[in-house]
């Protein structure tokens, strides 16, 4: 089938056998050939030189409408600034993906002369619009973007004014680092005659120098370092440890004994152990502070929710109406592909098909009846349904899920449970070799008793400890997130080591949402490529989603106009091709009676001249990799659950042997289930996709949301795995769990940096210029150690930027 | 000799007053420019203008398909 290789000159597609041409570029489809001659007319054309076929194919033929986006209040809601004469939006836009869609996107305004500016933020994936609003409306800007291929995600989130976020990096920690950094770099060229300790000559300027000192250290102890010692001193309230603890005893012995020194004119303090103390303390936040821009963990259902849907009023017009402003008793209209925005009962008197998948786990669609009731999350397949509605969404029965006590678990982003326990011990040690040392000198000199109580407290400082654990997650969450697998804040990397069970949902998580294959099972009689070609004309005018699956199916064969074509909602399709007269649809349409199904379920049966010739079946598509995810591989306690009934058991039981599975489970059995595990103290990964596993997905110690375009929904949870990324699952766990054995190593680096110190502070003899080179030693030695250590183990797991496209056949042990 | 050697070191070091103030007040122009950076908003897309300054060098015009 060499014309399969013909690539749509817009999106990339195959063309199959008959592609448009246009302006000498073949294209796939109407969609793609409107947005090159929309572009093209615009002069900018430059679109398509900065990266091959960069466009997204064009979803749906029917353009949605934007005219609620008007309503003075919508607009007020989604702007971000206005003034008398312009308005600024942001939208966000999951299909910004390369090059081509920054540059076209920010030549916009050549589209229009009412849009003034454009920026793209490309991290964020959403563009800044500033357009003159007597000129265009919001409604224009948005359909002009979604005639180009660029839909802004419009949903009930973006209308809620809390969505629009802070930037990607905390600016505060970054003003802290700069005034710490600043102030190090200083004090330590000012502590530099201390160090050389050149004679008299330089006493008069010493003792200026000290002074320009504290001038610089104040700063880094109040403003760059003041988070620490309100962090610990909020742990002594709350009477517990905290890392922070002894760092900040360290920093205060350090001021406390600097101010002393200097103040009595006896010595030059620790002010640059301080400093860099603080900066390297910082540095280790910043390197954590990771963020996934694109990607949103705490999305709930108002993220997958649409913000309009066509109401009818009175007279049986429909307008496009906020979702958020349904009352019970409207009757709406939710067309093919779009979200039921809350529960109702179906009026159209031939029902229609609704795909839950995402919303329950169920895998084919469900045909609906009139009178029956619908409920909110479902997506509606083919014809039009139209709905009278029974409840707000607030109110709607998938929504209940998130008033789940689940929901209101919060956890301390950032901090480490284990660090905080070593904190423990740590901090009563070093009390008591202080206590010791101070007690052993005390009868001796109380001077230097004084002095060895302060400079262990000085040495023992853990900064080289406090940093290794941000340093190897940072590294660890870099590593993942290069194979796809995204943490929310990287102490999730420390929860994951730790999981022993994992849960997997069904459908959508083991198995591919979208690209699903049909299965063509024949009754009698052969197909003949005639026939198919003719299956596929018809198939190619039916506007459901199943027709349209064979028609891209059966791209490959000849097809020919169809001379007649009928679509009977809710049935099927038919169609006259070449004197031949083909059935496409549910069985009591397509199948005459009498004649045995070959196979029950989702399918579509086909008629040809009024002979059955069989059925097109929905087979769902496991993953790849899937067979890695064994219990035997991974020696994980595995269960798997499904909102679907025991069909696939036989398939999922070839890939997992033995392990629990359980079907038909609602959205709270899921969660039940999960908390369950949780009270036999299993630590529970969960791997979930939809609506359905939000519950499980939060209450999990990790819950991983499966996603096949991570810029696009996904629920609430603390990592958002690619889904072909399945089968390096198992080895990024390894990799997590070799994080423990990494920091392990870093703690004891850094407790033998701090017994060096220890010994020399005991004795009283504990001199600035050795506290000042041996805390930035031990820090950048344990930086160094736990780079090279995470590095060389995503080598062996084969998790390096190298190794991250070809799969390793083999799997390290 | 000994006098002489004494004053001219002592005018010599006098200096390091000047250069610690100038190369303190050059640090701190430094800093003043990164917070103004950070407050501009340079940190929050660190991506995009990396891609944005490559479309400057494109001509002007384009499109070959056209010539208006």
């Amino acid at each position: 089938m060499g014309a399969d290789q013909t690539r749509c000159f817009h999106c990339g597609d195959t063309c199959g056998a008959s592609p448009l041409v246009y302006d000498h570029h073949p294209f796939c489809c109407q969609g793609c050939q409107t947005v090159y001659q929309i572009l093209q007319e615009h002069n900018l054309c430059q679109y398509y030189t900065l990266s091959a076929q960069p466009g997204q194919k064009q979803a749906s033929a029917v353009s949605p409408q934007f005219a609620y986006l008007d309503a003075p209040e919508m607009v007020d809601r989604l702007a971000v600034l206005r003034d008398p004469r312009s308005t600024t939006v942001v939208f966000r836009i999951p299909a910004i993906h390369c090059s081509s869609c920054i540059w076209l996107l920010e030549h916009v305004h050549r589209l229009h002369p009412g849009i003034g500016h454009a920026e793209v933020n490309f991290p964020r994936r959403e563009v800044t619009v500033t357009y003159l609003h007597d000129q265009v409306r919001l409604s224009e800007v948005v359909s002009l973007l979604h005639k180009i291929g660029y839909s802004p995600q419009l949903n009930l989130d973006s209308a809620d004014p809390a969505a629009h976020t802070s930037g990607a990096v905390d600016r505060k920690l970054l003003y802290k680092l700069g005034v710490a950094g600043f102030c190090f770099g200083n004090i330590m060229l000012l502590s530099f005659p201390d160090y050389l300790d050149t004679g008299a000559v330089q006493q008069q300027y010493q003792r200026l120098f000290n002074i320009l000192n504290i001038v610089l250290g104040l700063p880094v102890f109040f403003y760059s370092g003041w988070d620490y010692v309100r962090s610990s001193w909020l742990g002594i309230r709350q009477r517990r440890f905290v890392i922070d603890q002894p760092l900040a005893l360290g920093m205060v012995a350090m001021l406390g004994i600097s101010l002393w020194e200097i103040g009595a004119g006896i010595g030059p303090g620790y002010l640059d152990s301080m400093a860099g103390l603080i900066f390297f303390l910082l540095l280790g936040r910043f390197f954590q502070a990771k963020t996934y821009a694109a990607l949103a963990f705490d999305r709930d259902y108002k993220a997958y929710f649409p913000l309009s849907v066509l109401r009818k009023d009175a007279a049986g017009l429909s307008h496009p109406t906020l979702v958020s402003h349904l009352k019970p008793g409207d009757t709406i209209v939710v067309r093919n592909q779009e979200v039921v925005p809350t529960d109702g009962i179906v009026l159209s008197p031939y029902g229609g098909e609704v795909d839950y998948s995402f919303a329950t786990g169920e895998q084919d669609p469900v045909p609906v009846k009139k009178g029956e009731m619908l409920y909110a999350g479902g997506r509606v397949q083919g014809t039009a349904i139209e709905l009278s509605v029974l409840k707000a969404t607030q109110q709607s029965h998938l929504t209940r899920l998130w008033n789940h006590p689940a929901f209101q678990k919060t956890y301390q982003a950032g901090h480490s449970q284990r660090l905080d326990r070593i904190s423990k011990y740590f901090t009563i040690g070093i009390l008591t070799i202080a206590g010791s040392a101070a007690a052993f000198w005390a009868p001796v000199d109380i001077h230097t008793a004084l002095y060895a109580f302060t400079s262990v407290l000085v040495v023992a400082c853990p900064c080289a400890l406090a940093i290794s654990t941000p340093f190897v997650f940072g590294h660890i969450t870099r590593i993942l997130g290069r194979n796809g697998l995204y943490l929310k804040h990287s102490a999730v990397v420390e929860r994951l080591a730790l999981v022993d069970t994992v849960v997997f949902d069904k459908t959508g998580t083991l198995t591919k949402p979208q690209a699903r294959q049909l299965r063509f099972t024949a009754s009698e009689g052969v197909m003949t490529d005639e026939m198919l070609g003719a299956v596929a004309a018809v198939a190619k005018q039916s506007t459901h989603p199943l027709s349209r699956m064979i028609a891209s199916q059966l791209k490959g064969y000849r097809t020919h106009a169809p001379e007649m074509v009928q679509e009977v909602p809710g049935k099927g399709v038919a169609g006259v091709v070449l004197g031949k007269e083909v059935l496409l649809g549910r069985a009591d349409f397509a199948r005459p009676a009498g004649v045995v199904p070959v196979s029950e379920g989702s399918c579509v049966h086909v008629a040809i001249d009024g002979a059955y010739k069989g059925s097109f079946e929905l087979e769902p598509e496991y993953r790849e990799g899937i067979a890695l995810l064994h219990p035997a591989q991974t020696r994980l306690d595995t269960h798997i659950l499904s909102g679907d009934a025991a069909a696939e058991e036989m398939v999922l039981r070839k890939w997992f042997g033995p392990v629990p599975m359980h079907f038909k489970q609602t959205p709270e059995d899921k969660l039940a289930y999960v908390e369950a595990l949780l009270r036999a103290r299993r630590q529970v990964g969960m791997l979930g996709d939809g609506l359905n596993d939000a519950g499980a997905l939060r209450a999990a110690s990790v819950g991983i949301a499966v996603s096949d375009n991570a810029a696009m929904f996904t629920p609430a949870a603390d990592a958002i795995l690619e889904g072909k990324a399945m089968a390096r699952l198992p080895r990024m766990l390894k990799m997590a769990k070799a994080s423990l054995g990494i920091v392990q190593a870093c703690t004891v680096l850094s407790l033998l940096y701090n017994c060096v110190g220890v010994f020399f502070a005991v004795q009283g003899e504990l001199s600035p210029i050795l506290a000042a080179v041996l805390m930035p030693a031990s820090s950048i030695a344990v930086v160094t150690l736990s780079t090279v250590l995470s590095y060389r183990k995503a080598r062996q797991l084969g998790l390096s930027p190298g190794n991250t496209l070809a799969e390793p056949a083999v799997i390290p042990a | 000799m000994n006098a002489i050697s004494a004053a001219s070191s002592f005018v010599r070091m006098e200096v390091i007053f000047l250069l610690i103030g100038f190369s303190l007040f050059v640090a701190l122009i430094f800093l003043v420019i990164f917070i103004w950076n950070v407050r501009s908003g340079q940190y929050e897309d660190t991506e995009t203008p990396a891609i944005r300054m490559l479309f400057d060098n494109e001509p002007v015009n384009p499109n070959p398909h056209k010539d208006e």
